[in-house]
């Protein structure tokens, strides 16, 4: 069997609330394969977000061990973890857009981390933004765009660096229904073309289209479903 | 280029709010920088009409005695002779030797329509060599023949040539002087020269001493002078002067009445200590005012920090090192210092410019000197300005470089 992409065990975040501990993780196990499409969901403060973040090497474990892609991110010093971050692409639910940047120049950051050379960098980010439906948006500010269309262009730069694992955090949060139903479809997209994908939610209808739901309740997975996705990766 | 291009935009995107720190550090920039361009400016220029006025000179003066000396009483008068020149061309480190007195008398030119009533040095001819002082082209000074042959020459300053001349081909012309006719041989120019003695120099006559004085009856000089070799020595050669007059004049070469001496060296010691000084405290001002601006941009830099933590999260997300997100926050505090302190830079170079266009009296251009923005002062400005850009920018670049990514991205 090939090594889980990523691998949590015993994963435990502890934080400080004024001398008080409080548990956000209670030691979660959980794997996570290659081409997977793996929603997290569960009620506010259950967890999701710690583990997003965990998963994402934003932060550690205060017990227990996350592996990615073979690396155990608990050991690693920052610039190490930054280098493996790059590894991931990140889609957050607020979008996070530069708004001094228009939509090229977003998709093209991620790439100034990684040594790509500048014409490159604009090539890549252009072709992405193409694939993500914008290609008429190459230079529009994030303020000329709608919400749909500011998540498309931070989808696009999380794909830009051709990431192993694609995290996105609440990605139709901020969405009308309309925009939300085509950030669904477009995932659904990335996944089918081979991409892993762990997506945090309260979108029950995003969830839904998931290779497997993994539902949390207070630091703790309390049951894993099958999504529609698992007929459709089978 | 493309990360400059991209450091630049977003310096550019923040133009509003950078505006007044950039204006503050530009002023900044502009005041250290003609602070020290004047003072370079008076300081050149100092230093020449120092030169000019005999830097290394010892001038001395008869005077009357204080206390008895030897049996004799106080009280005598103590007469400088010519020979006293030759006497102090004797004491070591002296390089020349020279005597001086003079009168006011009436001078005409040849055409008899001008005439003057000017100071008229009667000098030897090594005095120029003690005062340091230049003659124009075409000319020369009093020459030793000139003394031997007691010759009807003069040396007239440029003022007066242009009073008598019109200040035309004065050279070769002839004036009359204690009713005599004397040949003009040469010009005295128009320089800026401390120290000087009955006028300035320029609107003086120079003639050789040995033709005024049985002229006039002049028989013992105002001053005698030498220039020594070594300002530094300046105090021991005035001893060496004074033991060998006072032993001529038969007086105490302690009592300072009976022979009064003018040390230039040590007078100039004094006013480069003054400059100096008028120096360093135009350099403290237009550090100070540096300073602040500099405090200025540390708190704009701090205040872009705080607002930037999600933007810096971001960044860190997308695999940014913290040593990268430090140089990058340094990067643009260096870029906000030089632009304002560039802009200070070419502001002050074009202000002094126009400075010297402006037509000033040659004399008090002379004290002021021309105030440039040399280029080791802007590589001095250059380095003031990175070094505050460095330690205004250093914290809050530690700052920024210290942000956890997911605290950052719950900032906002």
């Amino acid at each position: 069997m090939t090594e889980p992409l990523l691998s949590l065990r015993s994963a435990t975040k502890v934080h400080d609330r004024g001398g008080a501990p409080v548990h956000a993780l209670a030691g979660v196990d959980l794997d996570v394969q290659r081409g997977d499409y793996v929603a997290l969901t569960g009620p506010s403060g259950s967890g999701k977000s710690t583990l997003m973040n965990l998963i994402g090497c934003l932060d550690r474990p205060t017990a227990g061990h996350c592996r990615i892609a073979g690396t155990d991110t608990t050991a690693l010093d920052p610039a190490d973890l930054a280098a493996l971050r790059r590894r991931i692409g990140f889609v957050f639910q607020s979008f996070h857009l530069l708004p001094g940047l228009t939509a090229v120049q977003n998709v093209a950051l991620p790439l100034r981390y990684g040594n790509v050379a500048p014409a490159a960098r604009e090539r890549a980010a252009t072709a992405m933004l193409e694939r993500v439906g914008l290609g008429a948006r190459l230079h529009h500010h994030p303020r000329e765009l709608s919400g749909g269309q500011q998540q498309r262009v931070a989808i696009a730069r999380a794909l830009v660096t051709t990431p192993d694992l694609l995290l996105a955090d609440e990605p139709t949060g901020n969405l009308d229904s309309r925009a939300g139903v085509e950030i669904r479809d477009l995932l659904e997209e990335l996944w089918r073309e081979g991409r892993t994908l762990v997506v945090v939610t309260h979108d029950e209808a995003l969830a839904a289209r998931a290779a497997r739901i993994v539902r949390l309740l207070d630091g703790r997975i309390v049951r894993i479903d099958t999504g529609a996705g698992a007929g459709a990766a089978s | 280029m493309n990360e400059l291009r991209e450091l630049l935009r977003e310096t550019w995107s923040n133009r509003r709010r950078l505006l007044p720190v950039v204006i503050g550090l530009c002023f900044g920039t502009l005041g250290l920088s003609v602070l020290l361009a004047f003072g370079d400016g008076f300081d050149t220029a100092m230093n020449g009409a120092l030169q000019r006025s005999g830097e290394t000179m010892v001038r001395w003066f008869g005077g009357v005695t204080s206390r008895p000396f030897r049996g004799q009483p106080a009280g005598r008068g103590m007469a400088l002779l010519p020979d006293d020149v030759a006497l102090l061309r004797q004491v070591p480190g002296v390089l020349a030797a020279s005597l001086e007195t003079g009168i006011n008398a009436r001078v005409v030119s040849d055409d008899g329509t001008r005439s003057a009533n000017p100071y008229i040095a009667a000098v030897g001819h090594e005095w120029l060599a003690i005062r340091r002082r230049t003659v124009e082209p075409g000319g020369r000074f009093l020459s030793p023949l000139d003394e031997v042959e007691r010759r009807r020459v003069a040396v007239i300053g440029a003022e007066l040539a242009q009073q008598l001349f019109r200040r035309e081909d004065v050279v070769g012309r002839t004036l009359r002087v204690f009713d005599q006719p004397f040949t003009i041989v040469g010009v005295l120019g128009i320089e800026t020269a401390l120290m000087q003695s009955n006028g300035n120099d320029s609107g003086k006559l120079f003639v050789p001493f040995a033709t005024a004085a049985p002229l006039r009856g002049l028989r013992n000089p105002q001053i005698v002078m030498a220039r020594i070799d070594d300002a530094g020595r300046a105090r021991e050669r005035e001893t060496q002067q004074r033991a060998l007059l006072a032993g001529r004049l038969q007086c105490d070469p302690a009592d300072r009445a009976a022979l009064r001496v003018s040390n230039h060296a040590l007078t100039a010691r004094d006013i480069r200590g003054i400059v100096t000084g008028t120096r360093v405290f135009l350099l403290v001002i237009g550090v100070l005012g540096l300073l602040v601006a500099a405090v200025g941009v540390a708190n704009m830099t701090v205040v872009l920090v705080e607002e930037r933590v999600p933007e810096i999260g971001l960044r860190m997300a997308f695999g940014a090192t913290p040593a990268q997100i430090r140089w990058r926050q340094l990067a643009e505090t260096l870029a906000m210092v030089g632009i304002g302190g560039g802009s200070g830079l070419l502001l002050a170079a074009l202000l002094l410019w126009g400075v010297n266009q402006v037509p000033l009296d040659p004399v008090a251009k002379g004290y002021l000197g021309d105030p440039l923005l040399s280029v080791t002062t802007s590589l001095v400005i250059a380095g003031l300005l990175g070094l505050c850009g460095g330690i205004a920018g250093w914290h809050p670049a530690s700052r920024a470089a210290a942000v956890q990514p997911v605290e950052a991205l719950r900032h906002d």
